[in-house]
């Protein structure tokens, strides 16, 4: 299980993504809250102080989709 | 104000815990910025503006001003959703069939988009703005609202502007430039 984000919108994209086999790392600074890690070294920067949690969550969403899409083609 | 969505890719970054916050006190508090495979750096913007110019230059703004941050921004896309036939199909009112013999050129005009993800799969990908301009070409009917959209001719043109500005930091004192600059003028 990951740890938690205190905003709804994001805290479900994280269990998104930690259920696609992203990792979710808190590794708090300042604004950054942490990250979410794929395989191959990309990553995507979380913050935790949040103008729009709804646009953040759509933005974490998005990547998380199309490197899941990548890892679909590294497998074939 | 509208709200435009759009990415940036940025060089001279590597998203430190000190870039980051240097960013979002810059105003990239509307953004969210990742670190590729490949090495690039990408910002994910959904930026309120009256217009697309100003949502677009006030980002590159922020971001290149960002103290001590020194990022360059490389290129401007419009944001994109990659969707399956199943998706594509909801979004226009067709069938999966249907989509299905448009792709394959069974029906329709032909020149379908190819898919950019899993090819060759059983559930390929296509990218949402080449299939909906596909749409508006041949079918606008089944084109459904959304939101605003970046004019392709405005981001091809500043593309090229920071294509521009880019080759000239490489080779600031290229001998062919002054002819150039003659025989070709920008503005002519």
């Amino acid at each position: 299980m990951h740890p938690r984000h205190s905003k709804k919108e994001v805290n479900d994209v994280l269990d998104y993504a930690d259920q696609q086999g992203f990792e979710v790392e808190q590794t708090t600074a300042g604004h950054k809250w942490g990250r979410i890690k794929y395989t191959c070294g990309a990553f995507i920067s979380i913050w935790s102080t949040l103008k729009s949690p709804h646009n953040h969550g759509r933005q974490l969403r998005r990547w998380v989709d199309q490197h899941d899409h990548d890892a679909d083609e590294v497998e074939r | 104000m509208t709200e435009w969505t759009f990415r940036l890719t940025l060089a001279g970054l590597d998203l430190t815990d000190a870039q980051l916050n240097a960013l979002f006190e810059a105003g990239c508090d509307d953004a969210t910025f990742s670190l590729e495979r490949d090495g690039s750096v990408l910002g994910l913007f959904d930026r309120a503006a009256e217009t697309q110019e100003d949502a677009v230059l006030s980002a590159i703004d922020d971001v290149e001003r960002s103290a001590g941050v020194g990022a360059r921004a490389l290129r401007v896309a419009q944001d994109d959703d990659w969707l399956t036939a199943s998706e594509i199909a909801e979004r226009v009112g067709r069938t999966r069939q249907s989509i299905g013999q448009l792709v394959r050129g069974d029906r329709g005009p032909g020149g379908f988009p190819a898919p950019v993800a899993r090819h060759g799969s059983p559930n390929p990908l296509w990218s949402w703005a080449e299939v909906e301009a596909w749409f508006q070409r041949y079918e606008p009917d089944a084109v459904p609202a959304s939101g605003p959209k970046l004019s392709p001719d405005f981001l091809a043109e500043l593309n090229d502007l920071l294509d521009l500005r880019e080759r000239r930091r490489h080779s600031p004192d290229a001998p062919w430039r002054p002819k150039l600059a003659e025989a070709l003028p920008l503005g002519a």
